[in-house]
């Protein structure tokens, strides 16, 4: 499971194809994240907890290599 | 021309080329027909070069680049990151009779690339950071001198042709072997000319102390390559004070700016590096300092005020020793946190200037020796 920016999406997904990892589970958050404070991280980190435990369900189940 | 080019990536299928027997652990084959313009439009086209022409790599120039080294072709190195090509000694040679090397240099690019592989040096995060970091090669030994590994006169200049091809031959491997390739893996915001090539030596005869290879440790025949990922290079002149000491205020004064982003990333424990002008260390000296008490005088005085530099630059996400976040704001902040991480070196020509390389900073220097 893996959280990036959308700044990296291809970057991330190069880099899953090279470890095998074609399913691979990514979410893809607001970029940057550097000049942000605590609370607007926590308010993207509560934006996208979903799908963050969809993508850590999912590789549990078996239909992710990761 | 017909010439019979060995590849460094698995070729992809193109009008001019058809794909030929490999054998096992060694480099693809490639045949290209066409002209020197041909095939470097080919090769351009594939992604394999960064932009400038390139020496196609055909089987005897690769042989002879690898005949060089005592070590094999089919030889692995190491999985080179973010993309984890497989580095074996003759695709380092494919990519070292691209960047134009003679075949006398191809022991020090090897010694770069084993360095590049250690996995303090982070070469996954050097590609895809937008910190803009590039690898420094620095070669100290006697091989720099036989070489003719330029440290006198505009050093980090053009014009010679072991800099410019050995540490081009280093970032080519990188990119074929490695996926640095912009807009995909390679995401600096700038970048700058040391993604071309940065390869220099420390000039000895005008160095007012040991070698360095000597310094760090190592016998005085050896000859090492020692490599860092730094973000660019800050020039800096001190004409107007007459002693060394003034040099060195001076060199302080420039490494206590605002966005230094070593100052907020200490945990992995990177290299800066100063290059000091062979009048500068001249003049440092005579000034009664050794290279080890510039290291010590730089690693006391290249500091910020924690509340100069609070909420400003990477501070959102800085990773330095825990006490930093309880101490006052008067509290000095070092630019690194072992003196031992700051390298100086003598370099260039005449004239009374010096530079530094501000480190990248989720990585730390490595050092191979070169073998011939």
């Amino acid at each position: 499971m893996t959280v990036i920016t959308h700044a990296f999406i291809r970057a991330a997904q190069n880099r899953a194809r090279a470890l095998g990892l074609t399913e691979h589970p990514v979410v893809v958050i607001e970029h940057p994240i550097a000049s942000k404070n605590r609370e607007q991280i926590i308010q993207l980190a509560r934006g996208s907890v979903d799908q963050v435990a969809q993508g850590l369900l999912a590789a549990a189940g078996g239909t992710g290599n990761g | 021309m017909d010439n019979r080019a060995t590849s460094a990536p698995s070729p992809r299928r193109g009008p001019a080329t058809t794909p030929a027997p490999v054998p096992p652990r060694r480099a693809s084959r490639l045949s290209v027909s066409g002209s020197v313009r041909d095939i470097n439009d080919y090769y351009y086209q594939q992604g394999w070069t960064d932009g400038l022409p390139i020496i196609p790599p055909t089987e005897d120039l690769v042989l002879e680049m690898l005949e060089s080294s005592p070590m094999k072709a089919e030889q692995v190195l190491g999985r080179l990151p973010p993309l984890n090509g497989t580095v074996t000694v003759e695709k380092v040679a494919v990519n070292s009779v691209m960047a134009g090397c003679q075949p006398g240099y191809f022991p020090v690019v090897l010694a770069a690339v084993k360095a590049v592989l250690q996995p303090q040096f982070n070469a996954g995060g050097i590609t895809t950071t937008t910190g803009g970091a590039a690898p420094v090669l620095m070669v100290s030994g006697p091989i720099a001198q036989r070489l003719g590994i330029n440290s006198g006169t505009a050093v980090f200049g053009s014009g010679h042709q072991a800099n410019a091809t050995i540490g081009r031959a280093l970032r080519l491997t990188m990119r074929n072997l490695g996926g640095a390739v912009a807009e995909t893996m390679e995401k600096s915001t700038h970048g700058w000319p040391g993604k071309y090539t940065m390869c220099f030596a420390e000039n000895q005869p005008r160095c007012p102390w040991e070698p360095l290879h000597v310094a760090l440790g190592y016998p005085a025949e050896a000859s090492i390559v020692i490599v860092v990922a730094a973000r660019g290079i800050h020039t800096l002149v001190e004409s107007s004070q007459e002693t060394g000491q003034g040099a060195l205020e001076t060199l302080v004064a420039s490494m206590t700016a605002g966005g230094i982003s070593g100052y907020y990333f200490q945990a992995r424990g990177a290299s800066p590096v100063v290059v000091l002008g062979p009048e500068h260390a001249a003049e440092i000296a005579a000034s009664g300092y050794s290279r080890q008490d510039v290291v010590q005088y730089l690693f006391e005085r290249v500091r910020l005020p924690k509340g100069v530099i609070k909420e400003r630059g990477h501070y959102g996400a800085r990773s330095w020793p825990a006490e930093y976040e309880t101490a006052p704001d008067d509290f000095m902040v070092p630019l690194v946190v072992d003196p031992g991480k700051f390298l100086v070196v003598v370099a260039g020509g005449d004239g009374r200037h010096s530079s530094w390389f501000p480190a990248w900073s989720a990585t730390q220097r490595a050092v191979e020796v070169v073998e011939e």
